[in-house]
């Protein structure tokens, strides 16, 4: 590139490197910096990595990282999966389909406070629409306190998250399999290929790299879904359903714990650094 | 570029102006007040009044939900951005006093207006002898039964004793149509205040003689195992009682659907708007320390108010007897100074059961750290009730977590 051209380039990628410079590194930074301090009532003094010491140690951040894992893992498994069943069944051109691609819109379209309000009542146990649907069908005998117990609670939780999650997975998966050539299943049933065949050696190769682009944002949506838990569990009944992000602001707003929540937040950084890289290794040495 | 400067400096002494509430484009001065929980009339009136009395003087209020309260707080703190007064819990006072943010009241109050006061209610602003907040509204916590349901159960008399009240609790009970008790487990805060008059009661404390930190005292696990067994064994709370916050356990007993719930002297009130005339206060049972939560919500000045007199002016306003007469009789208030207005708000009978038990009036400990230590004791008495552990264990956990996490576990 001609020097001139070059000098160019920089100057138009200026206005976006001073606002990440400002709005995203200086952050970065004072995070990485508060992470080294004890910070409390008393004020605040440098510790070094003695927030991290203590995290290491600390019973309730151990089960706050088990739900963080069970909650990602699951929502990501659920997203993927329900997002590619339902994309594949949304594939062919029908009325039906165009209907139903609609109302996936609307799901979309509702804010993550409102829907995640909703949820919460859907899930009461007394005045929830949930059970009444479910005692209704005879599916239950008596009403389910489903945010009273850590595990119905957390499923709870992660239903909300799939619906207004699956959407945005669905689409891309639509998205996607539209761009499969009709060719290649025509050759694979000239071959003689089951429909089993087909979605495994046919569609599932073409479409990997919107697969694994889900799969990221799935991972990193699901790890950061603040909401839903806030919102629905609150991280209770004693912190049984409390996630790392709600863990963070709980201590830092709640606590004003800016020194360990720093720490925690470098943390999900990292896990999500490594989990990001792993991802787009994978994708990149498949690539080639 | 001459030009240039003065247009920016311009738009920042604008922003500078319009952001703090200095003082507005008209020349009067902006009085910020943070208020917590619902929009009352009586702020609407209390604005009226004050900038009446101070025509050049305008106030201008943000609302936060009771829930968001801390948080917001902090969030300002940080951000150096806190109003001129502010409504805080008194949970709150010790920490933000620790941390050098509330202006000491002491040199704007006159001895008169100290004494207008009730001493207790004043004391709930105090911390380590300085005044930093004085009561914006006053409630305490006792039972209150259906009297109905109480005379159907067999008891003619109101229960003298806790063990009394589980039973009228297990006779009131009836799932799924009626339950006999409710406490706002859902949310810590809620439950540390709607049952810590039967945890004194039991005896247990937060705090031992000394002033150590002693949330696992045999007391203590003696109380919080009859707490869960009313739960878990009688099955006397409604089932979903760890979603349920404070407020909605008061609306379940005016629903008919709760026999027994720790509230204020709103409760009645709130019952017959719903048809039911039966919810009656009943004197504080016995125990190894008899004693009735105060709970005072209250008003500070900020450190970094630049109207510091004109704020205390306003409080100033608040504590005359005719204008705080507008809160007590909306939100079902109880008096916190000597005199108060002439108005049948403090004639109902749960007023005057507060009047009778004044000496039994207890506030909650001012530690620095209160809201970690609450969350600890509801997070416990949570994992009881839910089952996730006996109350030995849940109570050790937290005494060995909060006395790694805090700063110091002894009381200032």
């Amino acid at each position: 590139m001609p020097v001139k051209e070059d000098r160019l380039a920089y100057i138009y990628l200026a206005p976006a490197a001073v606002w990440l410079i400002l709005f995203m590194g200086y952050p970065i930074l004072d995070v990485v910096k508060t992470s080294l301090y004890h910070t409390s009532y008393k004020g605040e003094r440098f510790v070094g990595l003695e927030n991290f010491v203590h995290l290491a140690t600390d019973d309730l951040l151990h089960l706050v990282l088990k739900n963080t894992a069970i909650w990602t893992l699951c929502g990501v498994v659920l997203n993927v999966g329900f997002g590619l069943g339902v994309g594949l069944l949304l594939n062919k051109k029908t009325r039906v389909n165009e209907v139903l691609r609609t109302g996936l819109i609307l799901a979309w379209s509702t804010p993550l406070v409102v829907a995640a309000i909703t949820w919460k009542w859907m899930l009461n146990g007394e005045y929830g629409q949930l059970n009444s649907l479910l005692l209704s069908v005879h599916l239950i005998e008596e009403p389910v306190q489903w945010l009273t117990g850590a595990n119905t609670a957390f499923a709870g939780g992660m239903v909300a998250r799939l619906w207004t999650a699956l959407p945005f997975t669905t689409f891309a998966f639509l998205s996607a399999l539209q761009t499969v050539p009709d060719e290649l299943y025509e050759a694979s049933v000239i071959d003689g290929a089951s429909n089993w065949q087909q979605f495994r050696h046919v569609t599932l190769p073409t479409i990997r790299p919107v697969t694994l682009a889900v799969l990221l944002i799935s991972v990193i949506w699901s790890f950061n879904s603040f909401i839903f838990v806030y919102v629905i569990t609150g991280g209770g009944p004693a912190n049984q359903t409390q996630i790392l992000v709600t863990e963070i602001f709980r201590r830092a707003f709640g606590y004003f714990n800016f020194g360990e929540a720093s720490a925690l937040t470098l943390l999900a950084f990292g896990v999500l650094l490594v989990v990001s890289l792993l991802q787009w290794r994978f994708l990149y040495r498949r690539e080639i | 570029m001459r030009r240039w400067r003065s247009v920016i400096a311009m738009v920042f002494a604008a922003c500078a102006f319009g952001c703090t509430g200095e003082s507005a484009d008209d020349g009067t001065t902006v009085l910020r007040i943070a208020l917590m929980g619902p929009e009352l009339e009586a702020y609407k009136s209390w604005k009226r009044t004050f900038e009446t009395e101070h025509p050049n003087v305008r106030i201008e209020t943000q609302f936060i939900a009771y829930d968001q309260g801390p948080t917001v707080y902090n969030a300002m703190i940080e951000g150096d951005n806190l109003p001129d007064l502010g409504f805080l819990f008194m949970g709150l006072i010790a920490e933000y006093a620790e941390r050098n943010v509330l202006e000491s009241l002491d040199v704007h109050m006159s001895p008169e207006e100290r004494d207008a006061w009730v001493p207790i209610a004043l004391s709930a602003g105090a911390y380590r002898g300085t005044t930093y907040a004085v009561p914006i509204v006053g409630g305490n916590r006792t039972l209150y039964v259906r009297e109905d349901w109480m005379k159907e159960a067999g008891f003619q008399e109101p229960p003298n004793t806790w063990e009394q009240v589980r039973d009228l609790a297990r006779k009131m009970n009836q799932p799924p149509e009626r339950y006999g008790m409710c406490i706002g487990a859902g949310r810590q805060k809620h439950l540390m205040q709607e049952q810590i008059s039967m945890m004194w009661g039991f005896g247990a404390d937060f705090f031992d003689e000394d002033g150590r930190l002693a949330i696992n005292s045999s007391e203590a696990v003696d109380y919080v195992s009859f707490l869960g067994a009313m739960h878990t064994v009688d099955h006397a709370m409604p089932p979903g009682i760890l979603t349920l916050n404070a407020n909605e356990c008061y609306a379940e007993m005016a629903a008919g659907k709760v026999g027994m719930v720790f509230s204020s002297v709103w409760q009645p009130r709130m019952c017959e708007d719903a048809g039911i005339k039966d919810c009656i206060p009943l004197d504080i049972p016995g125990g190894k320390n008899r004693k009735m939560l105060m709970i005072v919500d209250l008003l500070s000045i900020f450190k970094t108010s630049k109207h510091k007199d004109l704020a205390y002016d306003f409080i100033r306003m608040t504590q005359r007897p005719e204008n705080r007469v507008l809160i007590d009789a909306e939100v079902g208030g109880v008096p916190v100074t000597r005199v108060v207005a002439d108005h049948p708000h403090y004639e109902i009978p749960s007023i005057r059961v507060f009047q009778a038990h004044r000496d039994l009036l207890k506030l909650t400990p001012k530690h620095p750290e209160w809201t970690r230590i609450q969350d600890g004791w509801g997070e416990a008495i949570q994992m009881v009730l839910s089952g996730g552990g006996t109350a030995r264990e849940a109570l050790d956990g937290i005494q060995a977590r909060l006395l790694r996490e805090l700063e110091d576990p002894s009381l200032p």
